[in-house]
């Protein structure tokens, strides 16, 4: 038997297959799929019918999944070896810079307390400024970037450890 | 005659249509990034311009003219953004000879000055919001001016648009920093720092009064939009006729809209944007002197198509359409599909697009220069698609709307599509209750039982389909593996044939 674990945003899932046979969170269901192409389009097919599922790579383990009315990100982790999970690893702390960009402005400073919400930096692109606020409340454990910088996309700009 | 559209995107194939509906050669215009963008093949002739950014391409005013020069285009229509508000453009643009299929230089540089733009409508008794009648230069903010005014306030760029260079203060120090900041802004966005302050109005409802003039002093009102559902002063859905809105105030906003006009005498589409407090009394803001993103709900509500009725005018300087034959019928909605993610503050994407399902059906229209395969940058506007629905009343346009959100799926990036649904099927959306600052206290609402069934179906769904790759590579591994044995076995084989 073949297990996986499925993530999609907080909620968890225990998908096992055996053949044809599957089996979701330990309830056994009908259901199979039918590929539509070679790009990830496929329908799935359950008793009631059939619905079509559009599925993409994003990174290890992790897609986005589309049908319709829904897009999620989706982690589908098979249990490897001896059934240990592996830790999605989530960099929570991190402020990173979504696109390229000058950094207009440094609200903070290490060491600096702050609340949840707050500004931090403030990056120019595309001839926006786009505030960057803390996802919580919490201190600064650095400052990456200085006024003036260039970032590139995906580039750390300050390093939060949450308030415990 | 032959029309270059100094523009791309969704609204540079929406004029090319227009042009073919007339029988008239379109032109497009090009970046590097976008020689294969679909205005680019969509258009009769195509020629470069300049590179990605837009500042050497599509804002590059040398370099549209010496393309329609060189095409021989007999006009140029601007669209929205760009060169469309620059009144050095249409002043150029006609002293080559080529028509501007806009309003007057004359008209484009009152309008964008947004401080001289109040003065013309409260000069043609039109009300105004207080508020100072002089700029302020950075920094040099005057004591007590916001006092005198009354907290809160907003700062705007003098020649502001799209929503950038504003920002809202409640008190003398909030006062100083926000000016810094937008003028800070305004200087990036428009090449002008210089900013005003006007008063707050809230609750407000955003409602705009499309108009046509013919530059002779004749100006037709062609309804009203309400586009209360802002983010940051960025419209996201737009609704005609204004739900719920009074009759008598309906009239007054008309006659106010086309006093306006008349005041400049305004030639070409332009819309008139108010404020309506809750009060009903209601105050000027700006005029947009071009083709709105939203005139399409103006389009299903009224059977007139705004752009092919815009050419014309250009073409032959005269309005063929009476004001009696302009009705309202049913209810139009747009939603704007916009490459930005809701969960990360609305930061722009970016992406391949991999799979595309564009809704439609009886009164759904999508405006959109996507296609599956493209790759969307974030060098340009965020707006990738626009999602418009026509229904014989509000309720019928609401769930036409729902369902085709539903069907529009876009993947390879982020999209802001299910935050659309989730405002459309809100309490205060679905009773017409909303104003403009509905969304910034906006929360989505929590899951259904319906999704959470969805929810659960996707996880078997993906599960399924990871289960079937992996099989089929472990078997592919396997098969390759026992190639060489199957090749000697075959060859032994040979004989008995």
């Amino acid at each position: 038997m073949d297990k996986y674990h499925v993530t999609i945003g907080g909620k968890e899932y225990q998908v096992e297959i055996e053949g044809e046979r599957v089996w979701i969170d330990g309830n056994e269901v009908y259901a199979g799929i039918h590929f539509l192409n070679d790009d990830g389009l496929f329908m799935l097919e359950r008793d009631e019918g059939k619905r079509e599922f559009h599925i993409k790579p994003r990174e290890e383990d992790v897609y986005q999944v589309t049908t319709r009315g829904l897009q999620v990100d989706t982690v589908v982790q098979p249990e490897r070896g001896h059934g240990k999970k592996r830790e999605v690893k989530k960099d929570e702390g991190s402020i990173n810079a979504p696109i390229p960009g000058v950094v207009s402005q440094v609200l903070v400073t290490a060491g600096d307390a702050v609340d949840n919400n707050q500004v931090l930096v403030v990056l120019e692109s595309m001839k926006m400024l786009m505030e960057f606020r803390a996802p919580f409340a919490g201190t600064v454990e650095k400052v990456l970037v200085s006024k003036g910088q260039n970032v590139e996309k995906g580039d750390g700009m300050v390093a939060l450890k949450r308030t415990e | 005659m032959k029309i270059l559209i100094a523009n791309r995107g969704e609204i540079a194939v929406r004029i090319m249509r227009a042009c073919r509906d007339l029988g008239y050669t379109s032109v497009a215009v090009y970046s590097d990034r976008d020689r294969e963008a679909l205005h680019t093949r969509y258009a009769d002739e195509a020629v470069y311009i300049g590179p990605t950014p837009a500042s050497q391409s599509y804002l590059n005013i040398d370099a549209v003219l010496a393309a329609a020069r060189k095409t021989k285009a007999d006009a140029i229509h601007p669209g929205y953004g760009f060169l469309s508000e620059n009144p050095l453009f249409a002043q150029k643009v006609e002293k080559a000879g080529i028509i501007f299929i806009g309003p007057s230089p004359e008209a484009i540089a009152l309008t964008g000055d947004k401080l001289e733009a109040r003065k013309i409508a409260a000069q043609a008794g039109v009300p105004v919001l207080p508020g100072s009648e002089f700029s302020l230069a950075d920094g040099g903010v005057p004591k007590e001016i916001g006092t005198d005014i009354g907290y809160p306030v907003l700062v705007k760029a003098v020649s502001g648009g799209g929503g950038r260079g504003i920002r809202l203060a409640d008190s003398d120090e909030e006062l100083l920093r926000m000016v810094g900041s937008a003028s800070q802004e305004a200087e990036l966005a428009f090449g002008d720092d210089k900013v005003y302050i006007e008063k707050f109005v809230r609750p407000a409802r955003h409602i705009e009064v499309q108009i046509l003039g013919d530059g002779n002093g004749n100006i037709l009102v062609i309804g009203e939009r309400e586009c209360s559902i802002q983010r940051r002063h960025q419209k996201l859905i737009e609704e005609a006729p204004a739900p719920g809105l009074d009759k008598e105030v309906r009239a007054r906003l008309y006659e106010a809209a086309r006093q306006v006009g008349l005041a400049l005498n305004y030639r070409s589409l332009g819309t008139v944007e108010f404020l309506l407090a809750e009060n009903q009394n209601f105050y000027f803001i700006e005029v947009n002197p071009r083709i709105q993103v939203e005139h399409p709900i103006t389009e299903l509500v009224t059977g007139i198509d705004l752009v092919n009725t815009q050419i014309l005018l250009a073409a032959s300087g005269c309005l063929t359409l009476q004001q009696d034959q302009i009705q309202m019928r049913g209810t139009a909605i747009e939603a704007r599909v916009i490459a930005e993610d809701p969960d990360q503050s609305f930061m722009p994407t970016s992406g391949q697009v991999s799979y595309l399902k564009i809704p439609s059906g009886s009164g759904i229209r999508v405006d959109s220069a996507l296609y599956q395969g493209m790759y969307i940058s974030t060098d340009y506007d965020s707006l990738i698609a626009k999602l418009i629905v026509w229904g014989e009343d509000r309720a019928t346009a609401i769930r036409r709307m729902l369902g085709a959100l539903e069907e529009f799926n876009i993947a390879g990036l982020t999209t802001d599509l299910g935050y659309l649904r989730d405002i459309v099927r809100s309490e205060a959306f679905l009773s017409g209750q909303v104003d403009t600052m509905y969304l910034e206290s906006f929360q989505t609402t929590d899951s259904s039982e319906d999704e959470e069934k969805l929810l659960k179906e996707t996880a078997l769904a993906a599960a399924l389909f990871i289960h079937n790759k992996l099989k089929q590579t472990a078997a592919r591994v396997t098969r390759e593996a026992n190639q060489w044995r199957t090749a000697a076995w075959r060859e032994q084989m040979v004989g008995f044939y």
